[in-house]
């Protein structure tokens, strides 16, 4: 099968999650209390970016459809089929952020709303993939990996924002620090959990075993482990013991990151085995 | 199949010899045959635009499936099995369910095309009228030049066996005397042997298989080349019946066995004369029928009690003493126990003979005669046609190779007039000889219903003498390997395209052949071509060809039948096949008025007439071929399961479930050369080479190598690339020529 | 609820593993190449008793089909006999079904770009017909049966390489393959 549109499609729809979820958990920092104004500012640009690159996404999800003008039938698998659920809820994410965007002021309760709807979302897009007949995901550990991914693109964006944007920059001296400690939690915990995915695998049915095999056995699983997620962790460790945000500090470890979260879903995507293709062996 | 026939009967076709050979095998018995209900189905819903047809499948299978094609606005939508055929019971195959995906196939030949030069792949549409044009000035030009059409050449055999598919044979006899591949790559060996043995090529009504109590498949893979009689297997099988397979390869119907015997390849006869000194040791024999029916019995005692042990038997073929005693038990002391010989099993240099000895375990049973017993090979006595579409005479005048008379020149010319008769080639030494003709030597190459460059030994001495010729024209549906090698390519119709009445040399049955579509594109049928030949030939040289310039396909059929058939099969009118097929009303068990057509008039265990043909009198044992010491490994190269020959397989159907060709080998095997699944391994002997992928298991010997012959789509694959033309030991009697010794191959292999 | 379930019943045992059932339902409907709504799988070997065995699977008509579940425009449900259909004009070709059916039954295909799957030759059940697969069947190895009425004592929920069937509870029963005893030459 050809996955490209669906590594892309949840790379960026977790990535987008992300953004506005660490926006509002940083919402109550004392940084964000005391510059209300850069806040907003910071925050309209959050739901503008995670508007749009939810829209790419969506765009992008539709060229793995056969009959992609017909997407809007999606909404017919209610309330069964976590897909429709998928559909639903990133739709509305991306409302609600267009939304938020076109409002004066965002309000707390409307970026925490948000940020619920948009973790919801990436949980039924993990759901999708928690098929029986892949045993290798009969751990639930789908939805994990993909929340996981919204928490290491999260703090990954927000640091480019605090770096690039002008609220960002007002913000990065009390938030960079921070940031990046979370950063490096979220990585470490995206790791625990990419290990403990292919070790579960590799207790499991014949069909999971040979998964496991293929994700450890391939050169980008070490890859993702050392490249996309031990070496930012390093770096983000660096930067935040440095007094001043600087690009060079944010832009590698970020670009690390996010080859790291492709190669980790493409990974995902492309190692399953199927009990469908095994019948009879 | 007509030649084969003539020599079965010992006599020429003619309609008089069909009245007396109806007579003799029209037994008047009513012979119920159908043993079990064919399978429900019924037409579809009959709409104004949709008919359903009745045809039959032309291969050259045992099956000969009776079939129902469902016709849409004149396109083929469907073809099922004919609930109505008591033999194929209203079932294809895994084949016969790809045949609108064949028929439409996009891969089709649609028009005449010429190919310049020869081999290069620069292929250009031409018209009916220019490659007729073409070939008759060729013809003409030939006979010009060598002063008779001998320098033509035409290699046919089993693409098709409709029966007017002959058309091609009297094609070219219409138009002089000329250059043909005689012979049969199949079966001959055994036809021999069962001619040596019985006197007579027939064989039992296989629906009897049902009747048996204990079934030996000996060599036989019904289950991928007869799957028809599977069905009466599982009734024996139902009603209590053992089963026993022996085979060298423990194959699909092996599953099937209560007792798989994995014998050492080609030595089958030591088999059999094992069982025969323990049945003879234990007095399990029939005396009475013995002494009665049976010529040679006490020289072949002698000979079991002189040079037979169980030991000897069990070290040549690899079956412990305990298996072969289990065996001759089973088989001498259930009854009726039948023996089902397999054409796999004679294709070695000792084939013949081992079929022999196999034989004469029914003999020494005495249980040739009775139902469910005797051993089966095939037949041919549903064949009865006029071959009207082969009985053209060459024009007036017409030089050929010299016969009788002053043939060679040694009373000055005065002596009774010269008469002149075909030349023949040996179909299975067809590239070495074809090439060494002289006076005069071949020029022109008409294939049909063939394809030499897959299936002929040696396909690169195949490729030489195609090389060799002025003219090349091949009639075929694809551009297969002797397609490709051709100057003119000629698009025939498959069997829904024309007319055609056809029979089996297995069961008993014969089925119409209905033309459900128009022929596609511009493809016509052997049958046209010969009329369209002719009508071209006489265009241009008035005269020169006597088959008829036009007809009508239906009205032909008609013209096949005669009172022997009609009366074998009783029917009065052929046309009443359009309502369901015939079966022919013999006895079930076909010897059970024990008269033989040897010259003893018995079964005979000592053929002197095997004598003269320098053959042993007796099924005496003859060694198996041994590999040379350079090429420790036998290829078996057996018939494939999704293809009949190069038929089949290059279909999407086909590619898309089976679409490579795998190497059977054993892990000792595969271990010692370092090989592992998935691994391309190169296959070599001193001919040639091929390379494909390794598939470990344990369904083939150590000492042995399998795969399947067939013509995968865009494929250059061909196991014929190693297998050298080894004749075997017999079939030039009733064939014209001994058989090919296919499963003699030995090559060495290499991970690649 | 359905009143009753239909399901196929395959003898692994009579099976030569022929293919006649696979073709046979791609002739009855005209399917391209590519798209099998039954499939025929060899099993693996037992190395004990060295065999060629084969399971044949179209769909199994599951009392909780997996593509009912995760389809997103709702194309598939159970009729009253069991039988699991699809509105095939539904179909926006997302493949979620041909992923998540453990056996697959559901099939894409490129050419029209929507999944389809076998649905128990439905109209010829309607018109006295049994299935195409059926039919074609030389051994009688593959039967119609009425899941709960079927009356072999040898008969099975489940064989090895056959997927776990606790995830869809499909209908379809084996009569596993017994081999025969062997006379070989690597022993």
């Amino acid at each position: 099968m050809e996955w490209t549109s669906l590594i892309l499609f949840t790379v960026l729809a977790e990535g987008a999650v992300g953004l506005v979820l660490f926006h509002t958990l940083f919402g109550f920092t004392n940084a964000a209390r005391t510059r209300e104004t850069a806040y907003d500012g910071l925050g309209k640009q959050v739901v503008l970016i995670a508007a749009l690159v939810t829209g790419v996404a969506m765009l992008v999800s539709l060229t793995h459809l056969g009959w992609p003008q017909f997407a809007f039938r999606a909404l017919g698998g209610l309330p069964g089929s976590w897909l429709s659920w998928e559909v639903l809820l990133t739709g509305i994410f991306a409302a609600g952020c267009l939304g938020l965007w076109v409002m004066a002021r965002r309000p707390a309760w409307a970026l925490m709303a948000l940020s619920l709807v948009g973790l919801a979302a990436t949980y039924a897009s993990g759901k999708i993939y928690a098929l029986p007949s892949v045993p290798a995901n009969a751990g639930g550990f789908p939805p994990l990996l993909f929340l996981a991914s919204a928490l290491v693109a999260g703090p990954a964006c927000l640091l480019l924002l605090l770096a690039f944007t002008a609220p960002g920059k007002e913000l990065a001296a009390e938030w960079a620090a921070p940031l990046a400690l979370t950063a490096v939690g979220a990585i470490l915990l995206a790791g625990a959990l990419t290990v403990a995915y292919a070790g579960a695998a590799s207790a499991g049915a014949p069909e999971a075993k040979l998964q496991a095999a293929q994700l450890a056995g391939s050169a980008w699983y070490l890859l993702r482990l050392l490249l996309g997620l031990l070496l930012p962790a390093a770096l983000l460790l660096r930067t935040a013991r440095r007094p001043k945000l600087t690009v060079l500090a944010v832009l590698p470890p970020v670009l690390l990151m996010v080859v790291g979260e492709l190669a980790g879903r493409t990974l995902f995507f492309t190692s399953t085995i199927f009990t469908n293709s095994y019948i009879g062996m | 199949m007509k030649d084969l026939f003539e020599r079965a009967i010992g006599a020429k076709i003619s309609r008089r010899t069909l009245l007396k050979a109806g007579a003799v095998a029209g037994a008047a018995t009513a012979l119920s045959g159908c043993t079990s209900e064919p399978s429900r189905f019924t037409s579809p819903v009959v709409e104004s635009n949709v008919k359903s047809f009745r045809t039959a499948c032309p291969r050259n299978c045992y099956d000969t499936c009776g079939q129902i094609a469902t016709v849409e606005d004149g396109a083929l939508r469907s073809v099922n099995g004919d609930p109505l055929h008591g033999y194929t019971q209203g079932r294809l195959c895994v084949k016969g369910y790809t045949y609108v995906n064949r028929t439409n196939s996009p891969d089709r030949l649609k028009y005449p095309m010429i190919q310049e030069p020869r081999g290069s792949g620069n292929w250009r549409r031409i018209s009916w009228d220019e490659a007729l044009t073409i070939i008759a000035k060729k013809i003409l030009d030939l006979k010009q030049r060598y002063g008779s059409t001998l320098p033509v050449a035409l290699d046919k055999y089993s693409g098709n066996f409709g029966i007017l598919h002959y058309a091609v044979e009297g094609m070219f006899q219409s138009m002089g005397y000329y250059t043909y591949a005689l012979g049969t790559p199949c079966w001959p060996a055994g036809i021999d042997a069962t001619n040596y043995d019985f006197g007579v090529f027939q064989c039992d009504d296989p629906e009897s298989i049902a009747q048996t109590k204990y079934l030996i498949l000996w060599g036989q893979n019904a289950a991928w080349s007869a799957v028809h009689s599977m069905d009466f297997i599982r009734q024996a099988k139902e009603k209590g019946a053992k089963v026993v397979v022996i085979d060298p390869i423990n194959t699909a119907t092996a599953s099937q066995a209560d007792v798989y015997y994995q014998i050492k390849t080609s030595t089958d006869g030591a088999l059999a004369l094992g069982m025969a000194r323990w049945i003879v040791d234990n007095n399990l024999h029939d005396k009475a029928f013995l002494d009665k029916h049976v010529k040679g019995w006490p020289e072949f005692e002698a000979y079991l009690k002189r040079e037979v042990t169980l030991e000897w038997a069990s070290k040549t073929t690899g079956i412990p003493v305990d298996g072969i005693i289990e065996l001759a038990s089973g088989y001498a002391t259930t009854r009726p126990s039948m023996i089902w010989i397999g054409y796999g099993m004679q294709r070695h240099t000792n084939g013949g003979q081992n079929v022999r000895a196999i034989d004469a375990l029914a003999a020494l049973t005495g249980q040739i005669g009775v139902v469910g017993g005797s051993a089966q090979y095939g037949h041919l006595v549903t064949w009865g046609f006029n071959y009207h579409a082969m009985s053209m005479q060459p024009p007036a005048g017409s030089k050929g190779l010299p016969q009788g008379g002053d043939a060679q020149g040694l009373h000055g010319g005065a002596s009774a007039p010269l008469t002149y008769t075909n030349r023949t080639v040996n179909m299975n030494n067809f590239a070495a000889e074809i090439q060494a003709l002289k006076d005069p030597p071949v020029k022109m190459l008409w294939i049909a219903c063939r394809n030499p460059a897959s299936q002929d030994p040696d396909a690169a001495d195949i490729k030489r003498a195609f090389a060799s010729m002025e003219l090349v024209v091949v009639a075929d549906h694809f551009l297969n390997h002797s397609a490709q090698l051709a100057d003119i390519v000629l698009p025939v119709t498959t069997h829904f395209e024309n007319w055609d009445v056809n029979v089996s040399y297995w069961h008993r049955w014969m089925s119409i052949n209905e033309q459900a579509i128009k022929p596609m594109f511009e493809t016509k049928s052997d049958l046209q071509i010969a009329w369209a030949l002719s009508k071209k030939m006489n265009e241009l040289s008035p005269g020169s060809c006597t088959y008829p310039t036009e007809g009508n396909e239906e009205e032909w059929v008609g013209k096949e039948f005669n009172e022997g058939i009609y009366k074998l099969f009783g029917i009065s009118e052929w046309r009443e096949l359009k309502q369901k097929p015939a079966k022919a009303q013999l006895p079930a068990a076909i010897w059970e008025d024990r008269k033989f057509g040897t010259p003893s008039g018995k079964y005979e265990l000592y053929s002197e007439a095997a004598a003269k043909n320098g053959l042993p009198p007796m099924p005496t044992y003859v060694g198996e071929m041994v590999a040379p010491a350079e090429f420790p490994i036998r290829f078996l190269t057996p018939h494939p399961q999704h293809g009949l020959h190069s038929q089949f397989q290059n279909v999407d159907y086909m590619m898309q479930t089976n679409s490579e060709p795998l190497l059977e080998i054993h892990p000792r095997l595969a271990e010692r050369k370092g090989i592992k699944d998935g691994d391309i391994v190169r296959v070599f002997n001193k001919l040639g080479e091929l390379r494909l992928k390794a598939r470990i298991t344990r369904v083939v010997p150590p000492d042995t190598v399998v795969t399947y012959e067939a013509w995968y789509k865009d494929s250059k694959f061909n196991v014929n690339l190693t297998v050298a033309a080894i004749p075997a030991d017999m079939g030039k009697v009733m064939t014209g020529n001994n058989g090919i010794a296919f499963h003699d191959n030995f090559v060495d292999i290499e991970r690649a | 609820m359905p009143t009753k379930q239909l399901g196929f019943h395959h003898n692994i045992d009579l099976c030569i593993g022929c293919k006649a059932c696979q073709m046979a339902c791609k002739n009855e409907y005209e399917l391209e190449a590519d798209v099998n709504w039954r499939r025929v799988y060899p099993v693996r070997e037992n190395p004990a008793a060295p065999e060629r065995n084969f399971i044949s699977v179209a769909c199994n008509h599951c009392e909780n089909p997996e593509c009912k579940r995760v389809c997103p425009v709702g194309a598939y449900s159970k009729r009253e006999d069991g039988i699991v259909v699809q509105d095939h004009g539904k179909c926006i070709g997302c493949r979620l079904c041909t992923m998540a059916c453990p056996y697959g039954a559901a099939r894409y295909s490129p050419k029209h770009r929507k999944a389809s799957k076998c649905e128990l030759c439905k109209d010829r059940l309607d018109a006295g017909q049994t299935t195409a697969c059926v039919a074609a069947c030389p051994q009688s190895a593959l039967k119609l049966v009425e899941m709960g009425k079927l009356n072999d004592p040898r008969a099975v929920v489940s064989v090895p390489g056959f997927p776990d069937s606790d995830i869809t509870h499909p209908n379809i029963r084996f009569t596993p393959p017994v081999s025969s005893r062997q006379f070989r030459r690597d022993s």
